[in-house]
């Protein structure tokens, strides 16, 4: 009984902690410009982090390391310093977002410009991470972010028939009005979003901050494959939502401010406080997890003692990574690129990214050595590598296209 | 996706070289009035949904008024970059003077809007953001012309 | 010596052909008797050739199939590379090692086997990269290198792990890595020598290292200790859970 309640628990934590500042713009964007011809990238995209997460969910719980600590030792120190100073680079772009994200959903409350509350938000973000313990800092802000399903129900008084829109947006390639370059540059950023790097080297890492066993690989598979595609589900909704109400109109979404509008309109200042506060949470949530990533990442490549689940002393230069990256972001969220700039940039570098943060994940799974008798079988194995051929041609043409395209306009 | 900033940071190059150097063809004119319409009718429709949200009491006086005043900052800058372009020829003149007293005009409204939205004056924003419908139908019409 | 000056070096034969670079190195535990740990690792073998993705992938083994494509499009070929035994070298110089023999001379071993007696080592794929772990479980950082001590008779043996950025940039070679050299020499002053580690402290070498000392008492702790003390410690709250 205890195991169902908390196998349940995970994927309502899963779920709720999905949706970030990236899925937020990137879907509402797209919804706004392209209706859901692109809801299938977001199909695909949450079937590849569900591969990849709970790949590195059972390397960490096989072998007691996380990802990273593990990408230097099949890949030597050379390589994995490359994997790590490009993850570092765009996961400090994430953390930035995601500071600047919650400092737009606080001016959405109280009209008070998004600027002054960078700091403050992000000095909360650091209590937090110091204070609260792991598992009750993943558990309270992953289902509080539940509170987004509202944008679900939005969707459906917007547009009762959904599903007959749905189906009938299955053709394949943009509106006359936008070209396939955009398209394919929407595309990837829809990618970037749903598969940021940041979660798989947080995955496995949580993994072993959670003293993960292999009797919990059932739990680490019902949180990845029923949580994360539930989380999927918003996204659509919130693509949905962006479609029903802005395309009809040629609205152009480039704003938190207007993702309230369909929501109030439909389910009004209840709905919008849900919105609101679901906003807050899974942006939070994801702010938390992207800082620790920072402090994971490094710490895991220089073999230097990481986590939680030690006191803050036993861990000095973890937390310093940590608090030094929350400084940077803080700089950057308060530069003149406004927080919406900042996630765009973050999501495409996190697509063109991909290949090098799942690559190793795909060779260790194989390896019996960390894996014992959990490797992966061969059905994983074919659908992981056809996605990392997929991910490679997307890396490969994401500059390009953010040029021809001029960042998508 | 705008890449507002972005495109201000590189193609800040462009634009003050638009300014410096005419934009050599009127077909490029036209393009970037095309653009400038289609930026301002999105601005103008989302202050329409937002008006018609807060007159009906859907949402919060600080919400609004930051929607309002997040796309009067977009409308307000399509025009500025638009106004600072030199036409290159006859015919581009043409094009800015059937496009810019419209655009002005939105924007002039959608000022009004985002005053009336910081007094919390919620149910009188529906009027005052009707002229936009007209405009808003007007500027599309341009756009699609401009192509 | 450093393992760091054997591996990348280019290699020559008797008649100054270059054979290739040394992509590994073999360890043999047969040497004189070093702590806890046992006898110590003498260096057995170079095995020419750099290593591929495909060995880092640990597609030289048997257990390690998947995935097929993978293993395929990385090629297994990277076995029968040629190898030669520490006799076989006439002169180390700079980046270069001649040797006595003629490349078609060399021996060309499919793989890493295991001898009846001691143990073969891997030092790039077992021993290079990996996690010191102490006695408390706690992680006490990489083997970022290690030292070699030349010896009168017979190869060299391996006495101490290096560990930290002062041997890190080295490993890393080039720019980046004299970069990290010019920020460790700054932050401790006096030698710019890496922190050494002895062999001697070795429990056992397995997915991670294990030593017989807690992580406080070595010298790779310094920099820790030193954030500790200076930062984390200031901050109220740091020694709760």
């Amino acid at each position: 009984m205890k195991k169902v309640f908390e196998i349940f628990l995970g994927i309502l934590t899963a779920f709720g902690g999905f949706v970030d500042i990236g899925d937020l713009v990137a879907n509402a964007e797209t919804g706004a410009r392209f209706g859901m011809r692109l809801a299938g990238v977001v199909l695909v995209g949450v079937v590849g982090i569900v591969i990849y997460a709970e790949m590195s969910g059972r390397v960490a719980t096989m072998s007691k390391r996380p990802v990273f600590d593990v990408i230097r030792e099949r890949l030597g120190a050379r390589v994995a310093l490359v994997n790590l100073a490009a993850s570092f680079f765009i996961n400090l772009l994430t953390v930035a977002a995601e500071i600047g994200g919650l400092a737009l959903v606080i001016q959405l409350v109280t009209g008070i410009n998004y600027l002054l509350w960078v700091p403050l938000v992000a000095i909360a973000v650091w209590i937090v991470l110091w204070k609260v313990r792991f598992s009750i800092m993943e558990k309270v802000f992953g289902l509080s972010g539940l509170a987004l399903v509202v944008t679900a129900l939005a969707l459906w008084r917007l547009d009762p028939g959904f599903v007959n829109t749905l189906a009938s947006a299955r053709g394949f390639g943009p509106p006359p009005t936008e070209s396939w370059a955009t398209y394919a540059f929407f595309a990837i950023a829809l990618l970037g979003a749903a598969m940021t790097p940041y979660e798989v080297f947080f995955f496995s890492s949580g993994a072993v901050e959670e003293h993960w066993t292999r009797k919990d690989l059932l739990v680490n598979r019902a949180n990845v494959y029923i949580g994360f595609p539930l989380g999927g589900v918003l996204s659509l909704a919130i693509m949905g939502c962006s479609a029903a109400l802005f395309e009809p109109r040629g609205v152009s979404v480039d704003h938190l401010s207007q993702v309230t509008l369909p929501v109030s309109a439909t389910v009004g200042k209840l709905g919008l406080v849900f919105l609101l506060y679901g906003m807050f949470a899974a942006i939070f949530s994801a702010a938390l997890e992207t800082a620790l990533s920072a402090g994971y990442t490094v710490s895991q490549f220089f073999g230097w003692q990481w986590g939680k689940f030690v006191r803050p002393r036993e861990a000095a230069r973890f937390h310093i990574v940590i608090l030094l990256s929350l400084c940077v972001a803080v700089l950057i969220a308060l530069s003149t690129l406004d927080p919406i700039a900042v996630t765009e940039y973050s999501i495409v570098l996190a697509a063109a990214a991909l290949p090098l943060t799942y690559l190793p994940i795909l060779i260790v799974a194989n390896d019996p050595a960390y894996m014992k008798d959990k490797t992966n079988s061969m059905f994983l194995n074919a659908i992981a590598f056809i996605f990392l051929v997929v991910l490679m041609i997307v890396s490969i043409a994401t500059i390009p296209l953010m040029i021809w395209t001029k960042g998508g306009a | 996706m705008r890449f507002r900033r972005a495109r201000q940071l590189i193609a800040l190059l462009a634009v003050t070289a638009a300014c410096i150097a005419p934009t050599r063809t009127e077909a490029a004119y036209q393009a970037k009035a095309g653009d400038t319409a289609e930026a301002v009718v999105s601005a103008a429709r989302t202050v329409l949904v937002t008006a018609r949200v807060a007159a009906a009491g859907q949402s919060f006086g600080p919400t609004l008024a930051v929607t309002v005043a997040d796309v009067e900052a977009d409308a307000a800058s399509a025009r500025d970059a638009f106004a600072s372009i030199q036409p290159p020829d006859a015919p581009s003149d043409a094009i800015r003077r059937h496009l810019l007293p419209e655009v002005e005009r939105a924007v002039g409204v959608i000022e009004l809007v985002r005053i009336a939205a910081r007094r919390d004056l919620l149910d009188r924003l529906p009027a005052i953001a009707a002229p936009l419908q007209p405009i808003a139908a007007r500027l599309d019409r341009l756009a699609t012309r401009f192509g | 010596m450093r393992l760091s000056d054997l591996i990348g070096s280019v290699v020559v034969d008797a008649e100054g052909d270059e054979i290739g670079d040394v992509g590994d190195v073999w360890l043999m535990q047969d040497g004189p008797p070093m702590g806890v740990f046992g006898a110590a690792l003498r260096v057995d073998r170079l095995v020419i050739g750099r290593f591929g993705l495909a060995s880092r992938a640990g597609y030289e083994r048997p257990d390690v199939r998947g995935p097929v494509i993978l293993a395929r499009l990385l090629g297994r070929g990277t076995k029968h590379r040629p190898v030669a035994s520490w006799s076989d070298i006439a002169a180390i110089e700079e980046g270069r090692i001649r040797l006595r023999r003629r490349s078609g001379d060399l021996e060309r071993p499919p793989s890493l086997e295991q001898p009846a007696t001691g143990r073969h080592w891997s030092a790039g794929l077992e021993l290079l990269d990996r996690q010191l772990v102490d006695p408390d479980g706690m992680m006490a950082g990489k083997v970022d290198d290690l030292r070699l001590e030349l010896r009168d008779e017979g190869p060299p043996i391996v006495t101490e792990i290096l560990a930290g950025p002062g041997a890190l940039a080295r490993r890393i070679g080039g720019r980046p890595g004299a970069w990290i050299a010019s920020v460790h020499a700054r932050l401790h002053t006096g030698s710019g020598d890496p922190a050494a580690i002895s062999f001697g402290v070795v429990g056992k070498i397995g997915d991670h290292v294990t030593l017989i000392v807690s992580r406080k008492d070595l010298a790779t702790f310094e920099a820790e200790a030193w954030a500790r003390d200076h930062v984390i410690a200031k901050i109220p709250g740091s020694s709760e859970a």
